[in-house]
């Protein structure tokens, strides 16, 4: 599977997501209220875990993180 | 209690210029948060925690992070006698208000405050390795939240006091990063949690790989609203 979809399933299978065929490659996920701090670590679990990054404090921003875009963009960026 | 009733709490303490934080009375001040009884549960870890570190003769040393008013560094030297304790906050009101309390209860020998970011103001003071506990009770609310449902927190209290960053773990993150040089092997480590962030926190702990021990620490109705444990190697 593509990596924006392993991260959108991941999304739509372990947070709250109310109307998951709104939630674009740009959605963000902070202001979707999709993911604040009950759910950050989670993510960030998930790219190590299940994508073999690995992610720095200081990398756990709004711009890598806040769409499945961005977290897209962030995981081919750590591995190329 | 209800969100309503802290407000109305906060308004009140800002009016009097006076509130009460695990027994002892404080002086409130404008622009600095008034200490919450919520937060009597990470107190009350606080003093455990220095009591069974202490030495011999009964000191400890302390370091209060983000210590707003100073409620906790005050509440902890006049509980543990032989504690000594560093505290600091970004805020010159905050800071002011601390120094007023420490003057009001008479622990100017003991509790100093420091204004900066973070641990910044403490090095060079030959405070690395060497402290027993570091207790903080962080700003924790997103800054998302903060422009939304959590936005009357802002009405009598200052940003700083509440804005956690993206996520409401940006304090959280550095402070367990920047603590480690200051605290002795086995020194402690607690903060206070927003509700529902417990585990985000815990994780943050095992990431940093450098300590053990984590505890949740739940208020009466049964939330984990606060979190210790203890740098490795003791």
């Amino acid at each position: 599977m593509e990596m924006e979809g392993r991260i959108r399933q991941f999304i739509t299978g372990n947070f709250y997501v109310a109307d998951a065929s709104a939630l674009t490659a740009d959605t963000s996920l902070l202001d979707s209220g999709i993911v604040d701090s009950t759910g950050v670590l989670e993510i960030i679990a998930f790219l190590e875990g299940e994508i073999g990054i690995n992610v720095a404090d200081e990398e756990m921003t709004p711009d890598n993180l806040d769409s499945i875009g961005k977290i897209a963009h962030f995981v081919a960026r750590k591995k190329s | 209690m209800s969100a309503r009733d802290t407000e109305a709490n906060v308004e009140a303490a800002l009016k009097s210029g006076r509130t009460t934080f695990m027994g002892i009375e404080l002086l409130t001040g404008s622009g600095t948060l008034v200490p919450r009884a919520e937060t009597e549960l990470l107190g009350r870890a606080a003093v455990a925690a220095v009591r069974e570190r202490c030495a011999p003769d009964g000191t400890a040393r302390v370091i209060d992070m983000c210590c707003g008013s100073g409620n906790l560094a005050c509440a902890i030297a006049s509980l543990v006698p032989g504690a000594r304790v560093w505290a600091c906050d970004l805020t010159p009101s905050s800071v002011e208000t601390a120094r007023r309390n420490i003057e009001h209860l008479g622990l100017g020998a003991r509790v100093t405050a420091f204004e900066g970011d973070l641990f910044a103001p403490l090095t060079g003071l030959g405070l690395e390795g060497s402290v027993d506990m570091v207790v903080c009770n962080p700003p924790y609310i997103s800054t998302g939240r903060l422009a939304k449902d959590r936005a009357s927190l802002l009405t009598h209290e200052p940003r700083e006091a509440f804005d956690g960053g993206p996520y409401g773990l940006s304090i959280h993150q550095r402070v367990l990063k920047e603590a480690q040089p200051f605290l002795k092997p086995g020194g402690a480590l607690l903060f206070e949690v927003g509700d529902g962030q417990a585990r985000q926190v815990s994780l943050l702990f095992e990431r940093a790989r450098v300590y053990e021990g984590v505890r949740l620490l739940e208020d009466a109705g049964g939330h984990a609203r606060a979190i210790a444990a203890k740098l490795k190697g003791t």
